[in-house]
């Protein structure tokens, strides 16, 4: 990719079944870092066994500190793109190209995948109104205009990922991130992605959902 | 004066001269700083009572009762923030010490 060194960071608890088909698909197109985040399941041994290196939580700390903890590595590694990928197999992997090229083409620093102006299939009703007012939140507390701010399918280059303080240790991050972005004036695009829901069960509940606002609510105002 | 008032004046200015001086020591000490304001408080609702009912009339409660509960809501709702902070600290610290470790067993 135009020279520049991908790397994936693929956040997984748990998810033994799923992460080796995710991670032979992402492979194809960057190198693979998986943080298994604590998982209780063969997550670790699967994913190194399809060729990804593994960085593992000793114990669960949330997909927050996964992805953190993954981009330090991938920085270290000498990244100059990092995209983020969920572990559940809800993203396509060529969809790569789709969140890289905007960063690869310098016109933004930080991508992110939306779901919704893509397609989603088979998402919950209570996931999709969760999701949307967590963006409505994001946007309201950011004013950066979003569509799917809980994506967790972005990209985003090397300057963006050192600039980042990333302190969310949950499902805030996501939102988190496109705080960061804002703070410290980095550009930001949405690219249309597609998703698959898979597991109705994993994810965010209504409980996290709170307790997102109010992570949110407390990073805005109490830095 | 009354009895009640003289005592409670007493005791209220020894507490507040602690306070104070434990500020002067350390002037980044919020939880003293705010202890000093609340003596405060209880010194004018102490020394001034008639005033103080004027002046809780002027802000639209008309009980004591009332105010003080509303004082006890706001407080109770500051320190549940408070605890909450405190206890996202210390996971956050948690997390660097994963974190840490987990690098470290990469590296090797």
């Amino acid at each position: 990719m135009n020279g520049s060194k991908v790397i994936a960071v693929i956040p997984a608890y748990d998810e033994g079944p799923r992460i080796g088909d995710v991670v032979d698909g992402v492979r194809a197109q960057a190198e693979v870092v998986v943080v298994d985040d604590g998982s209780t399941d063969d997550t670790s041994s699967i994913a190194r066994e399809h060729g990804a290196r593994v960085v593992r939580h000793l114990v669960n700390r949330g997909a927050g500190a996964a992805v953190a903890t993954g981009i330090r590595r991938a920085l270290d590694l000498g990244a100059d793109i990092i995209v983020t990928v969920d572990a559940d197999g809800q993203h396509r992997a060529e969809d790569i190209t789709v969140v890289t090229r905007p960063v690869l083409e310098d016109e933004a620093d930080v991508v992110i995948g939306s779901r919704f102006l893509g397609g989603i299939d088979d998402m919950p009703l209570v996931k999709r109104i969760g999701n949307h007012s967590l963006t409505w939140l994001t946007r309201l507390l950011y004013g950066v205009p979003l569509t799917d701010s809980q994506s967790g399918f972005r990209a985003l280059n090397r300057r963006a990922a050192e600039l980042f303080e990333l302190r969310v240790d949950r499902y805030g991050f996501c939102s988190e991130m496109v705080g960061e972005a804002a703070r410290n004036s980095l550009r930001l695009v949405e690219v249309p992605i597609r998703s698959h829901y898979l597991d109705t069960r994993k994810g965010t509940s209504v409980a996290d959902g709170v307790a997102i606002a109010l992570d949110l609510l407390l990073r805005r105002f109490l830095p | 004066m009354m009895l009640i008032q003289i005592i409670g004046t007493i005791v209220l200015l020894l507490a507040l001269v602690r306070v104070l001086a434990g500020l002067r020591r350390d002037r980044s000490d919020t939880g003293a700083l705010l202890l000093a304001l609340a003596l405060c408080a209880l010194l004018y609702i102490t020394l001034l009572p008639g005033h103080f009912a004027q002046a809780l009339a002027l802000l639209a409660f008309n009980r004591p009762l009332d105010a003080f509960l509303t004082v006890a809501s706001v407080t109770s709702l500051l320190l549940c923030l408070r605890v909450y902070l405190r206890l996202n600290e210390m996971d956050r610290n948690l997390t660097k010490v994963v974190r840490h470790l987990s690098l470290r067993e990469d590296d090797e």
